[in-house]
């Protein structure tokens, strides 16, 4: 019988078991229990596929960095984890092809906006990426697109545009690398990456 | 219902078979356009001359040289490369007589002398068999650091003599080597010569690079880069090393193409969200704006002689692709299929045009006219992209991507559809510009 810890049917935010002598108790008993019963359970339902676009999770600031574009892995700016934790997310989504702000990514960058007015000295640049759905150029283009939609979205929400500038990365910085369609969701992004102070 | 006689039956038949043997003597003519291809068979024997150098790891130079012209004339489908023994180049020029019995119709002989230190000399004959003529000779002298360039050059030699058209041998392929997984993010600008070897890398892997053009004479190269100081083009020249940003206006510049050997190019720049496609002459530093559409215009490649631009642009809805006067005049649709298409590239010939075509199934390489008829279809991958031709005409170069964590690859294929190559030498390789015949 394949006991899977419990901790995975319950929803993210829930409490976590937290060591492994108690999963194997409560493992050990399950098994007693349920072997008493004629046809063994089968092993735990397979994991529902993960939404498309991911819920903000506060990640370590550093890797939040080091994923985005190379030429920032080294910066830390200590603003970036409270930006975060403030808006949510650095990232946002889109569908494929296209730059639309949906009512998700809009509730983001209303919070991102709101970050960025309450700390002036701040200055941003957009990420935009796609899925490798596109070919080379095209994708250069909507990746620019989707960052430029961000901006147009941030400026208009109070943030001079003087603050942000643009990058488009098409579809050569992936941060999932296979083929299936919550790959592609997950690189259909625009990411907010805060420049250190003085840039 | 007729029946046939046997007796024309035979007659017919004996005909039919009459009119396809060619008569001796006479010069093969090839056609790859239509129908069924059959092969020359040729042989091309080591000729030893008693040496080796560092490259070819205590082979003798002329079985190593050899192997190279045998591998590019492999390439094409066209040959049938027979087995000969060695020779010794005291032999050389090597004799048809020798050859006859082999059922070769060419032989290829080619002795290496070295030239003093530095210089070697390498004496290319194109002979024909039957006839025990020579069709063609050069002497080709390079320095022995190019070795394996004086092979490429031979073998353009007998294939330029052979179908009338340039050889694509002497030529590198400029591209974006992906380093690591495809999340590391590590893209790095590299040239290699077109059968794989002479990796050389170009940028040091820290920033941002893409698009990469190579000129007509695979001396510079035109590339996007985004970096510290913001998004630029960067004419590079391989020769001198000089390194020139473009003075563009504001937005992200990428996909240089070169027009011809004027040294202007066309580029796209993206900005707020709108793409278009300029014409950029970097010496008198003139920038023209050729499209203005809302949306997306992309992709521009000129024809050979400069006159005509194709380009893809999605101002329709989908993806398609567009002709264009080199100024930017009578811009006008030219897919019309159903599916969407992007990345042309103009045929060095002319006559024909490369895309990519996108489907939610697949992307596929096909060829069509530059009017847009008579489109065909040449390659089945599950996503195939990115064509770049041959200087021949003859093959195109493209990147293929594999489902899944997989690192992407190049292959060739030629005007018949059929795959003939894939380039093993490294993988993660994206982006491929086909350089002109190296002078």
């Amino acid at each position: 019988m394949n006991c899977k810890p419990a901790q995975r049917h319950l929803p993210r935010d829930k409490a976590m078991p937290s060591t492994r002598s108690d999963q194997t108790i409560s493992c050990a008993t399950a098994a007693v229990l349920l072997g008493l019963l004629a046809g063994c359970q089968r092993p735990a339902q397979p994991l529902p596929a993960p939404p498309v676009f991911p819920p903000a999770t506060v990640s370590s600031p550093s890797s939040r960095i080091f994923e985005s574009s190379v030429d920032n892995a080294a910066a830390w700016t200590p603003g970036q984890s409270d930006f975060i934790k403030f808006s949510g997310s650095d990232t946002v989504y889109f569908t494929r092809g296209s730059s639309d702000i949906d009512l998700e990514a809009s509730a983001i960058l209303d919070r991102q906006a709101q970050w960025l007015v309450r700390n002036p000295g701040i200055r941003a640049t957009l990420h935009g990426h796609t899925d490798e759905r596109e070919t080379g150029q095209a994708a250069l283009a909507i990746a620019e697109r989707r960052a430029s939609a961000m901006r147009r979205h941030l400026v208009s929400r109070g943030v001079a545009v003087e603050r942000l500038s643009v990058k488009s990365f098409g579809k050569e910085q992936p941060v999932a690398a296979g083929s299936t369609q919550t790959d592609w969701a997950r690189n259909r992004r625009g990411q907010t990456v805060l420049l250190p102070l003085g840039q | 219902m007729k029946t046939i006689k046997p007796a024309w039956a035979m007659a017919c038949a004996t005909f039919l078979l009459a009119s396809t043997v060619p008569a001796m003597g006479q010069p093969l003519r090839v056609d790859i356009t239509g129908g069924e291809k059959k092969t020359i068979p040729i042989v091309v024997p080591d000729v030893l001359v008693g040496a080796a150098a560092p490259e070819t790891q205590s082979q003798d130079l002329g079985t190593y040289l050899a192997a190279v012209i045998r591998a590019d004339l492999e390439s094409t489908g066209l040959f049938e490369i027979l087995p000969a023994a060695p020779v010794s180049s005291r032999v050389a020029p090597l004799a048809a007589a020798t050859y006859r019995a082999s059922g070769a119709q060419i032989l290829v002989s080619a002795a290496v002398r070295m030239n003093g230190e530095q210089a070697l000399t390498y004496e290319c004959a194109y002979i024909d068999v039957f006839s025990g003529q020579t069709e063609a000779s050069s002497t080709i002298t390079l320095d022995r650091s190019e070795l394996r360039r004086a092979a490429h050059k031979c073998a353009d030699i007998i294939f330029s003599n052979i179908t009338g058209d340039p050889g694509h041998f002497d030529t590198r392929i400029a591209y974006i080597q992906r380093e690591g997984p495809k999340t590391s993010g590590k893209l790095r600008l590299a040239i290699m010569d077109q059968d794989g070897a002479g990796i050389r890398p170009i940028s040091n892997g820290a920033s941002h690079v893409t698009t990469p053009a190579f000129s007509q004479d695979g001396q510079t190269l035109a590339y996007s880069v985004q970096d510290q100081s913001g998004a630029a083009i960067v004419v590079q020249s391989l020769r001198t090393g000089a390194v020139k940003r473009l003075d563009l206006p504001e937005g992200i510049p990428f996909g240089p193409a070169f027009i011809g050997t004027t040294g202007e190019l066309l580029v796209t720049i993206a900005r707020a969200g709108n793409s278009d496609i300029f014409r950029v002459d970097p010496s008198s530093n003139t920038v023209r704006a050729l499209t203005d559409m809302p949306g997306t215009d992309t992709a521009p490649s000129p024809s050979p002689d400069g006159s005509l631009i194709i380009f893809e642009s999605d101002r329709s809805g989908t993806s398609q692709i567009y002709v264009m006067n080199a100024d930017g005049s009578n811009q006008r649709r030219i897919t019309f299929s159903g599916s969407a298409y992007g990345a042309p590239a103009w045929s060095p010939q002319g006559n024909l045009i490369a895309f990519t075509q996108k489907t939610e199934a697949a992307f596929r390489i096909g060829i069509m006219r530059p009017d847009g008829s008579r489109e065909r279809l040449l390659t089945d991958g599950w996503q195939d992209e990115a064509p770049s031709w041959a200087p021949s005409g003859r093959a195109i170069i493209f990147q293929r991507t594999l489902q899944g964590d997989l690192p992407s690859e190049f292959w060739t294929t030629d005007l018949a559809g059929t795959v003939r190559r894939k380039l093993t030498a490294n993988r993660g390789l994206t982006q491929p510009s086909w350089s002109g015949l190296r002078p």
